[in-house]
């Protein structure tokens, strides 16, 4: 692409947003960085070209015809706040990043049926002032902290905390821009008027909206998730261990009342590397629960959790309960965002990055172990121990293992070269041994994708495939996943 | 999204009895709702960014910026724009340069004016 069709691009741009909203300067692509990344500051930093800010769908549409007239690649960005994931910047130097901020309508929240529909541009903050101000018995999940974009969040299948974790699970139709500029509803909005869009996922023939998330196939305009009623009680409960290989044990009590539906909202399980035996009630391996309902169900529930956990030796419960109508100002930020409190409460320290990490395992005690013995070797060769936890929403089967690790100090290149260096040997080795990430930072998509290489690498043709058909001009945000247009296939992936 | 899009949620953040009298006329009002919308999650009483300007002031000026009165709409605009310790920056479409303008105005508020130049001493 010649400067002079770049140009022309950009003015093409500026006539269907207004020239306010074609940001060029240094300091307007300053936004759309990756602020924490182990690359910031340095040669290899991806920096845009610019940046395009529509506000409606028909001008996505508009912008992405004049992308493939004149093969501007572009890279989308809801809220632009993917932080430990890479942020608001393009895998490819020079994309032009669409910003779909300034989309931040709440087009609907129906509080009969528990459902929202949203622009990209709203995020989680967003949508829980408007249920607070309206005073609707609903509450939202989402990943900390809350000035995610919803739709952002769900498509890269984030989680949350508290009822409802798996955002992407809660997901019921989309609206989505293809590639050529063509618009698509899916599931049940393909039939106009319909009024069961945010509530039947599925629609009729294929199923496609998993094909837009953690992907560059199309550009999603709108969203609906689902929230749910307020719960009339909860209850947290704690279930601590006196030795670390106590996990193992934990892992396999809780799975079958995960299976049976008893357990369904967020839970951690984890080791404590402080234990000493449970004398001070620090335990060798601990597990949280989440429960939410009747006060006298959710009460049934916990004393199934405790008898069947009265296996472990030494075990101890400790248990938190609440009641609607929560007075959640008091509480803890932990257990605000239990409470489904959209917050900013928990950030990490924004001195420095980080580059986040999470591996799926089955839902088995011996399996967990082994992992966390597997990673625990690969930190060891780089200085480090392993620290981290297994998390399960209430959909997944599978256990996540979150690690602490891929941490980023700025300016100091050789810590960051260590860093990523760990977090390559945790994504290749751990893929190695049949460990796939869920999400990744954009640095290292190219290596997570390697791993789902059934076939010899099949899925990722299967990938390409679609996209070829989709996007020939290989517009749409390139590299995203690991998916690489046709034209920069050999030479990136 | 509509200036008055932006009522709901100053309700719900309690600030509506909050608007104080504009030393910058309407510009400091409409200032205050992009203060609900953009910055009272982190910057309201007890979060922990206030408590880190407490830590880092002491008592010199106000953790709380909409207590602020040396704060200039230069370095209003600097800190909204660039990245900080503990602060991202905002980009134009999650603030606009208009609205960050009606900041600006709202957290100068209290500014003590200038006083003129003794014109009279030579």
């Amino acid at each position: 692409m010649s400067e002079k069709d770049f140009s022309a691009a950009l003015r093409e741009f500026a006539q269907v947003v207004g020239s306010d909203w074609v940001l060029s300067s240094e300091q307007d692509l300053d936004g759309y960085c990756d602020e924490f990344g182990p690359y910031r500051g340095t040669p290899q930093e991806v920096i845009p070209g610019a940046a395009v800010a529509p506000d409606d769908t028909r001008a996505v549409q508009e912008i992405v015809r004049i992308a493939n007239q004149y093969r501007v690649p572009l890279w989308v960005i809801s809220g632009g706040r993917n932080y430990g994931y890479g942020g608001a910047a393009p895998r490819l130097a020079g994309s032009v990043v669409l910003d779909l901020k300034r989309m931040n309508r709440i087009l609907e929240v129906n509080e009969q049926h528990a459902y929202a529909l949203v622009e990209p541009g709203v995020s989680s903050m967003d949508l829980y002032n408007h249920i607070q101000a309206k005073g609707y018995k609903l509450w939202m999940d989402g990943p900390s902290p809350g000035w995610a974009s919803i739709v952002g969040s769900t498509l890269e299948r984030a989680l949350g905390h508290g009822l409802l974790p798996e955002r992407w699970n809660y997901q019921c139709g989309m609206e989505v821009v293809l590639p050529d500029g063509d618009l698509i509803r899916t599931g049940m909005g393909a039939i106009p008027g319909s009024q069961t869009w945010q509530q039947y996922k599925w629609g009729f023939g294929p199923y496609v909206d998993g094909l837009f998330s953690q992907s560059n196939l199309g550009i999603v305009t709108k969203l609906g998730t689902w929230l749910m009623p307020e719960p009339p009680a909860t209850l947290f409960g704690i279930v601590t261990a006196p030795r670390q290989e106590d996990l193992i044990t934990l892992i396999d009590t809780i799975r079958p009342l995960r299976l049976s539906g008893i357990l369904t909202s967020a839970g951690f399980a984890r080791i404590d590397p402080q234990g000493d035996g449970g004398a001070t009630g620090r335990g060798g391996a601990r597990a949280t629960v989440s429960i939410y309902g009747p006060e006298k169900v959710i009460g049934a529930h916990w004393d199934q959790v405790q008898e069947i956990c009265a296996v472990i030796p030494g075990v101890r419960f400790d248990v938190e309960r609440y009641a609607a109508p929560y007075d959640t100002a008091p509480m803890s930020d932990l257990n605000k965002r239990r409470h489904c409190v959209m917050s900013m409460a928990e950030r990490k320290s924004w001195d420095h990055g980080f580059m986040y990490l999470s591996h799926l395992v089955p839902f088995d005690g011996k399996a967990a172990w082994k992992m966390m013995q597997v990673f625990d070797g690969i930190y060891q060769q780089h200085g480090l121990r392993f620290r981290g936890g297994f998390s399960t929403g209430n959909s997944s089967r599978a256990l996540m293992c979150s690690q602490r690790g891929g941490f980023v100090r700025k300016g100091d290149a050789e810590f960051n070269r260590k860093s990523m260096d760990l977090v390559r040997r945790v994504t290749v080795d751990g893929g190695r041994q049949g460990y796939g990430v869920y999400r990744i930072t954009t640095v290292f998509m190219d290596e997570a994708m390697a791993a789902f290489d059934f076939n010899d690498g099949a899925l990722r043709r299967f990938h390409e495939t679609l996209k070829d058909a989709l996007d020939p001009n290989g517009i749409l945000a390139a590299g995203k996943s690991g998916i690489w247009p046709e034209y920069l296939r050999g030479s990136k992936s | 999204m509509s200036w008055s899009g932006l009522t709901a949620i100053v309700a719900a953040a309690g600030l509506g009895a909050a608007v104080p009298d504009a030393w910058g006329g309407d510009l400091a009002e409409d200032g205050a709702l992009v203060f609900a919308r953009a910055c009272v999650v982190c910057h309201a009483p007890g979060t922990p960014s206030t408590a880190m300007l407490q830590d880092r002031y002491k008592d010199s000026v106000p953790a709380l910026l909409e207590e602020r009165t040396d704060m200039t709409p230069e370095y209003v605009r600097s800190v909204v724009r660039s990245w900080r310790p503990r602060m991202p920056a905002f980009r134009p479409t999650e603030v606009s340069d208009e609205e960050l303008a009606a900041l600006a105005a709202y957290l100068t508020r209290n500014n003590r004016p200038r006083s003129p130049p003794d014109v009279t001493r030579q």
